[in-house]
C-alpha cells in the first residue's frame, strides 16, 4: 500500500503553519534555557564561584601543644600529658562489626557501643581519621599495637591534654581550660579561633592565653566530594606556646595553702624588694582535675552555688576593709604630708566625740596619752581618728593611691584581680549622690567604714614599708622563655612609685611594727618565730556596725558571718626585709590571735627550708565547710 | 587519483547544517567526554569512557554514511514487527530484566545492557507515523481516529511506567505529542484534550491524584520527593537536593569563559553527580563557561532548525511525521536534560542527545539524524525508477510557484541536451561568493559540458 502514495505529488502537503509555530515554540524554549544559563553564569556566577571555590578547599587546624607553667625553680607546675586515642577511618573498614568486636576484646570496652560509634562516624565523615576511642591505657595500646595488622582503618594518634603536675596545687592561680564562650569568639585575644576550641578561662591560663597558646598552623587541601584529602595546597606550620617561669615558690605555696587549712581566707607572700608574688594562697579552693577534659555541669554547678565561693580568688579578688592593717598606710601617709611627726602625741580617753557622735577605740579604757610609737605598737584607734580629721578623706585617698596603688588594679597577671575601694567626697557624691559625712572620714582612717583593700593591697603597703617606699607593679610571671628553653622575656621589676618621706621617719614607723611584735604590750606578740626577727602589724576588721555587736554579745553566739575578719601583715627581718607574709582569715575573729600564728608560721617555712607540706595538714577543698561552720548563715 | 564528485543532486539537496551540528555536537561531547572521564590520568586509557565513546561514534557515523543510500520508505514494513518486537522486550524485562536503583529497566545483552525502551520510542515513533500518513484528515482527527493511535501509545507508555521508569515514560508522550498537533485536532477534540490535561492536573495536584498514582504504583514516593527537592533543594542539601545544588554551583562557576578544559573543579573533585551521563552539561558550563554552553545552545538550535526545515520540505506524509517525530525525540532528549541540570526541571534519568556518555544513546540519535537527513534527500534521490518510467514526469508537472509558500524545487535529471531545463527552481546556493569566482560553473561543481 505504501508504494502507492504518489512520490512526486504536484500537491505535497503543506506544512509551512505548523513548522512556524514549532519554530516559534523551540526558539522560546531555547531562550528560556539560554536566559536561565545567563542567570546563572553570569548574573550570579561569582556567588556560586565561590560557592564550588569552598566545595573542594579545606582549611584545617594544626593544633600545637601549650606552653608550660614553671614555678620559680623551673618545676613543672602544668604538663601537657599525652593521651592516646584511637582513630578510625570507616571508608577503610571492610567489616565493621568484626573490627568493633576486635577492638572491644583489645579494649575491654563495649562492643556493641563501639560499633555504633563506628556507624555514626561513618555517616558523618567516611574517609577522613575520626576519633572512636579517648584515652587509651597502656595495656589497651599493647594489645592494639600487637594487632595493628589485622585492624584495618584504625590509627593510634596522640593528643595532648593539659594537666596540672601536683594534686591540688594553686587552682586559682594556674586555672584551667574551657571550651570558648560565644561572648570570646569575637574579642581581641581570641580571634581566629573557632567554635570548640579550648581557651583559658580561668587563672593564668586565661591571662596568659596569647603567650601560652602559641599560633596554630593552618592547612590548606583539596578535597573531593568523599572529604578525601588529595594534595596539599599550602601549610602554614604552627608555632608552640611559650611557657612561663613563675616568681612562685612552688614550696611556700603548698605551706601557704597547708596552713589556711579549713579556714576561709588567704596567703600572699611576697618579696618586697621587687614585689615578686612567692605564693599566693586562697581557701577554700577547689579541684583543678575536675576540669581536665571538661568539667561536669552538676560540679560547676556544686562549685559556683557554693556559698564559701571556692572559685573566688581572695588573695586578689576578695575585697575586705583592711582594719587595724590600714594604719601603717595611714600612719606613713600622714608623716610625708606633713600632719604629724613620729613625735606628735594625742590623747586618747577610750573614745572620741565629734559632732554628737562617739568614736570608739578598741581599749574601751583608752591607752592615755599617745605617739605614733604608741599608737602602731597598740593598735590605738583614737589617734587614728584624730590624724584621719587632721588630713582630710581627700587626702587621705590621694596619699594612699599613689603611695600604696590602693582603689585600683596593679596589673598582676590574673584577671581576676579587683580594684578595692578608697573612698572620697567625689566618689560619695557618684555612689549615693550625698555629699560627704565628715563623721565618715573617722572609720576610713582606722580602715574600716567604706574603705576595702584585697589581701594583696595589704602586702603592698607592708611592702612598701619595709623596702623605704618603693610600690613596684606585683608580678607573678618571671620568664618567658621558648619551648625549647632560650629566654624569650625576663619580667624586671616596675618601679611605680618612690614615696617621698625622710629615711628617719621610716625608721620610726619600722621601729614601731618592730615592737608590734616584738616589744611587751604589741597586738602581734604571736607573729614572733626564732632565729629571725619579724615586724609586722595585726588587724580586726568588723563587718557589722558596733551596735549590732552589741545584741549578739548579749544574745548568745554570733553568727559566721557576722564575725571578724583577722588580719596579719609582717615582714621579716626587720633589719633588712626580704619577704612579706600578709594572712587574712575570713571571720575568724581577732587578728593576733588568729592570723598572727600562721603569718608566723609562714615566715618560720620561709627561713627554715626543710619545712614543707609533708608535717602540713592536707588543704581545703571544696565543698567541705570551713572551720568555725555551725550551719547557719 | 580518481576525484570523488558527489552528486550535485546529493551534494544541493542534502541537508549538510544538519549533519555537521551533529558532529559538532559529537565532537564537544568527546571533548568534555575526556575531561569529564579523567582520559588522561586513565592507566588502560582503551577502557575509558572517552574510548568507548570514540568507536562508538565512528561506528555510528559508519552507519549514517550507509543510511544514505537507503529508501526510508522502507521502513514503512518495518514498523509493526519493530512494535511487537518492542513491546515484546518490554515485557521481558518484566521477567529477565536487571534490576538496578530500585528499577528494572535493562536485558542482559551478552557484555552490555539493553534498555528496551530506548527501541520503543524509536518504534512508537515510526508506528504512528505510518498509522498516521495513511490517510489524509482534511478537518482534523476527530475521536474516532484518535482511538487506535492512543492505544498504539498507551499499551508501552504503562509498560515502562510500570518499570519504573517517569524520565522515559514522560519522554515518550512529549515526543509524539507534535505529531498530533501537527495534524490538528478538531476543535471539539482540542477542547476536551485541553480539558482533560487541566483536569489531570487539578487532579494530581489538589484531588488526591498523588495518592491513588502511589497506590497503584504508577508513580513511587521518590518522584515526589524529587519533585519536593527541585521545589526547594536548600531542603536537603546533602541528599537529594545535592546533585541540584552541585550542578548549579557547577554550572554557575563556570562564569563566562569558564574555568579552562579539564580545571573544573566540581567534576574533577568528585562534586557534580554523574559528570559523563546526565549532568554531562554541568561539567561542560564549569570548565567552557556561558561562552561554550551558548554554542552548544546554537548546536542544538541548528540542528532542530535544519531538521524542522526537512520536515517542512520533505513533501510527503510519511516522511514528514517520521521526520517530525524524530525531530521531536532529540528535542525533548535536550530540553528536559538541559531543563534539569540548569534546574527547572525535576532529576530524571535523561541523557543530553550526542554530549552524555552512551552508546546505545549515541547510536538511536544518529540513526534518527539520518533517517531525518534521509527523508530530506526524498525527492531527489529516490525517484530514479520514476522518472526512468516518465523522463517526462518533471514537464508535465510544472506549475506556477503558489504566492506564500516555498516552490517545490525540483531537478531534472543530468540531461546532456539541457543541463539546467529549470533555472529558477535551483535551490539557493550554499556558497553564494562562488558565483565572483573566474569559472561559476566549474566552482560550483557542474561538470557536464554545455555545448555538444
Amino acid at each position: 500500500m505504501s508504494s502507492q502514495v504518489p512520490t512526486f505529488s504536484d500537491n505535497p502537503p503543506d506544512f509551512s503553519r505548523q513548522i512556524a509555530w514549532l519554530k516559534v515554540f523551540f526558539c522560546l524554549i531555547l531562550s528560556v534555557l539560554l536566559l536561565r544559563l545567563w542567570y546563572l553564569q553570569i548574573v550570579s556566577g561569582e556567588e556560586y564561584r565561590l560557592k564550588s571555590e569552598k566545595n573542594h578547599t579545606s582549611l584545617t587546624d594544626i593544633t600545637t601543644p601549650r606552653g608550660l607553667i614553671l614555678d620559680r625553680s623551673g618545676l613543672v607546675l602544668v604538663d601537657n600529658q599525652l593521651n592516646y586515642d584511637l582513630y578510625v577511618t570507616p571508608g577503610e573498614v571492610s567489616k565493621p562489626e568484626e573490627l568493633a568486636r576486635e577492638v572491644s576484646y583489645l579494649t575491654g570496652r563495649d562492643a556493641q557501643e563501639l560499633s555504633k560509634k563506628l556507624e555514626t562516624l561513618a555517616k558523618k565523615q567516611k574517609y577522613n581519621s575520626q576519633l572512636w576511642i579517648s584515652g587509651l591505657t597502656r595495656a589497651d595500646l599493647v594489645g592494639l599495637k600487637t594487632r595493628h595488622y589485622q585492624l584495618e582503618g584504625v590509627t593510634v594518634q596522640i593528643n595532648s591534654v593539659r594537666q596540672p603536675t601536683q594534686e591540688n596545687f594553686a587552682p586559682h592561680l594556674v586555672g584551667y581550660l574551657g571550651e570558648i564562650s560565644p561572648r570570646q569568639l569575637g574579642e581581641e585575644p581570641y580571634l581566629g579561633l573557632k567554635q570548640g576550641a579550648l581557651v583559658g578561662q580561668s587563672g593564668l591560663e586565661q591571662s596568659m592565653e596569647t603567650i601560652l597558646h602559641g599560633r596554630k598552623g593552618q592547612r590548606l587541601t583539596t578535597v573531593d566530594s568523599q572529604g578525601r584529602v588529595l594534595e596539599e595546597l599550602k601549610v602554614d606550620y604552627p608555632e608552640p606556646g611559650y611557657n612561663i617561669r613563675l616568681t612562685l615558690n612552688s614550696r611556700l605555696q603548698r605551706v601557704a595553702q597547708s596552713l589556711l587549712g579549713e579556714k576561709a581566707g588567704a596567703v600572699v607572700v611576697m618579696d618586697p624588694r621587687n614585689f615578686e608574688i612567692l605564693a599566693l594562697a586562697s581557701s577554700p579552693t577547689f579541684n583543678l582535675h575536675d576540669f581536665v577534659g571538661g568539667i561536669s555541669g552538676e560540679r560547676w554547678k556544686s562549685l559556683n552555688d557554693d556559698p564559701f565561693r571556692p572559685m573566688e580568688n581572695r588573695a586578689v579578688g576578695g575585697q575586705y576593709p583592711p582594719g587595724s592593717t590600714f594604719k601603717i598606710a595611714m600612719a606613713l601617709s600622714a608623716l610625708s604630708e606633713g600632719v604629724i611627726t613620729p613625735e606628735t602625741a594625742f590623747s586618747c580617753a577610750g573614745a572620741l566625740h565629734l559632732g554628737g557622735s562617739r568614736f570608739g577605740c578598741w581599749a574601751r579604757g583608752g591607752h592615755g596619752t599617745v605617739n605614733l610609737h604608741r599608737s602602731l605598737k597598740e593598735s590605738c584607734d583614737v589617734y587614728y581618728y584624730e590624724v584621719g580629721r587632721r588630713l582630710g578623706v581627700d587626702r587621705l585617698a590621694r596619699a594612699v593611691r599613689k603611695n600604696f596603688g590602693l582603689g585600683q588594679t596593679l596589673g598582676i597577671d590574673l584577671k581576676t584581680e579587683r580594684p578595692g575601694l578608697v573612698p572620697d567626697q567625689a566618689w560619695k557624691q557618684r555612689r549615693f549622690g550625698k555629699a560627704w559625712n565628715f563623721g565618715e572620714t573617722l572609720p576610713v582612717s582606722i580602715g574600716q567604714g567604706y574603705l576595702l583593700t584585697t589581701p594583696l593591697q595589704v602586702a603592698q603597703y607592708t611592702a612598701v614599708a619595709a623596702n623605704g617606699g618603693t610600690l613596684y607593679r606585683p608580678h607573678l610571671v618571671k620568664e618567658i622563655t621558648d619551648f625549647e628553653g632560650h629566654l624569650v622575656r625576663r619580667v624586671e621589676p616596675e618601679v611605680l612609685n618612690h614615696m617621698d618621706l625622710r629615711t628617719d621617719y621610716f625608721q620610726s614607723v619600722r621601729r614601731s611594727l618592730d615592737a608590734v611584735v616584738n616589744e611587751p604590750g604589741g597586738t602581734g606578740r604571736r607573729g614572733q618565730i626564732p632565729g629571725v626577727r619579724v615586724s609586722g602589724k595585726t588587724g580586726t576588721s568588723q563587718v557589722i556596725s558596733l551596735d549590732r555587736y552589741q545584741v549578739y554579745s548579749r544574745g548568745g553566739v554570733l553568727p559566721w558571718k557576722y564575725r571578724e575578719h583577722a588580719w596579719f601583715t609582717s615582714y621579716a627581718p626587720t633589719d633588712n626585709p626580704e619577704v612579706v607574709v600578709t594572712v587574712l582569715l575570713e571571720h575568724a575573729g581577732g587578728g593576733g590571735a588568729n592570723a598572727a600564728p600562721i603569718a608566723a608560721k609562714m615566715m618560720k617555712a620561709y627561713f627554715d627550708t626543710s619545712v614543707d607540706t609533708n608535717v602540713l595538714p592536707p588543704y581545703q577543698v571544696q565543698p567541705d565547710k570551713p572551720a568555725g561552720w555551725q550551719g547557719e548563715l | 587519483m580518481k576525484k570523488i564528485n558527489l552528486d550535485h543532486r546529493f551534494r544541493e539537496n542534502f541537508n549538510w547544517p544538519l549533519l555537521f551540528t551533529a558532529l559538532g555536537l559529537i565532537a564537544s561531547g568527546l571533548i568534555n567526554l575526556y575531561s569529564t572521564s579523567g582520559a588522561n590520568q586513565a592507566e588502560e586509557f582503551s577502557s575509558t569512557p572517552f574510548a568507548k565513546q570514540m568507536i562508538f561514534s565512528l561506528v555510528g557515523l559508519t552507519g549514517l554514511l550507509s543510511f544514505f543510500f537507503f529508501d526510508y520508505r522502507k521502513l514503512k514494513s518495518l514498523a509493526w514487527p519493530l512494535f511487537g518486537l518492542s513491546l515484546f522486550l518490554l515485557i521481558a524485562v518484566k521477567f529477565y530484566g536487571i534490576t538496578a536503583g530500585g528499577a528494572t529497566r535493562w536485558l542482559p545483552f551478552g557484555p552490555f545492557r539493553f534498555q528496551p525502551s530506548e527501541l520503543t520510542k524509536l518504534s512508537v515513533v515510526l508506528l504512528l507515523s505510518f498509522f498516521l500518513s495513511r490517510r489524509h484528515y482534511p478537518r482534523g482527527l476527530d475521536f474516532k481516529d484518535l482511538v487506535r493511535p492512543l492505544v498504539i501509545l498507551t499499551l508501552p507508555f504503562v509498560l515502562i511506567l510500570k518499570q519504573p521508569d517517569m524520565g522515559t515514560a514522560l519522554h515518550l508522550i512529549l515526543t509524539v505529542c507534535p505529531l498530533f498537533f501537527f495534524i490538528k485536532f478538531r476543535p471539539r477534540v482540542l477542547i476536551t484534550v485541553i480539558s482533560l490535561i487541566a483536569a489531570g492536573v487539578v487532579w494530581i495536584t489538589c484531588l488526591g491524584g498523588q495518592q491513588f498514582l502511589l497506590k497503584h504504583n504508577f508513580i513511587k514516593p521518590y518522584h515526589l520527593a524529587r519533585y519536593r527537592y527541585y521545589m526547594s533543594p536548600e531542603e536537603s542539601p546533602t541528599g537529594q537536593g545535592w546533585q541540584i545544588i552541585q550542578a548549579k554551583s557547577a554550572i554557575g562557576s563556570g562564569q563566562i569563559f569558564g574555568q579552562g578544559f579539564q580545571e573544573g573543579s566540581q567534576q574533577r573533585y568528585g562534586f557534580l553527580p554523574a559528570p559523563e551521563t546526565d549532568f554531562a552539561f554541568a561539567a561542560l558550563a564549569e570548565e567552557w563557561g556561558f561562552v561554550g554552553a551558548s554554542f552548544i545552545l546554537l548546536l542544538f538550535f541548528g540542528l532542530i532548525w535544519s531538521a524542522l526545515n526537512v520536515v517542512r520540505a520533505s513533501g510527503e506524509n510519511f516522511g514528514a511525521y517520521l521526520a517530525l517525530g524524530l525531530t521531536s525525540l532529540i528535542f525533548w532528549q535536550m530540553t528536559i536534560n538541559l531543563a534539569m541540570v540548569v534546574g527547572l526541571f525535576p532529576v530524571v534519568g535523561i541523557p543530553l542527545p550526542f554530549i552524555s556518555y552512551g552508546g546505545s544513546s549515541l547510536i538511536i540519535n544518529l540513526m534518527a539524524i539520518t533517517v531525518i537527513a534521509n527523508i530530506g534527500l526524498n525527492r531527489y534521490f529516490f525517484q530514479e525508477e520514476s522518472i526512468r518510467q516518465n523522463p517526462r514526469i518533471w514537464q508535465e508537472g510544472v506549475t506556477e510557484p503558489k504566492q506564500g509558500l516555498n516552490p517545490v524545487r525540483r531537478l531534472a535529471p543530468p540531461n546532456p541536451e539541457e543541463p539546467e531545463p529549470y533555472p529558477e527552481h535551483r535551490l539557493p546556493h550554499r556558497k553564494p561568493w562562488l558565483k565572483y569566482l573566474r569559472n561559476p560553473d566549474k566552482a560550483l561543481g557542474y561538470q557536464y559540458k554545455t555545448n555538444l
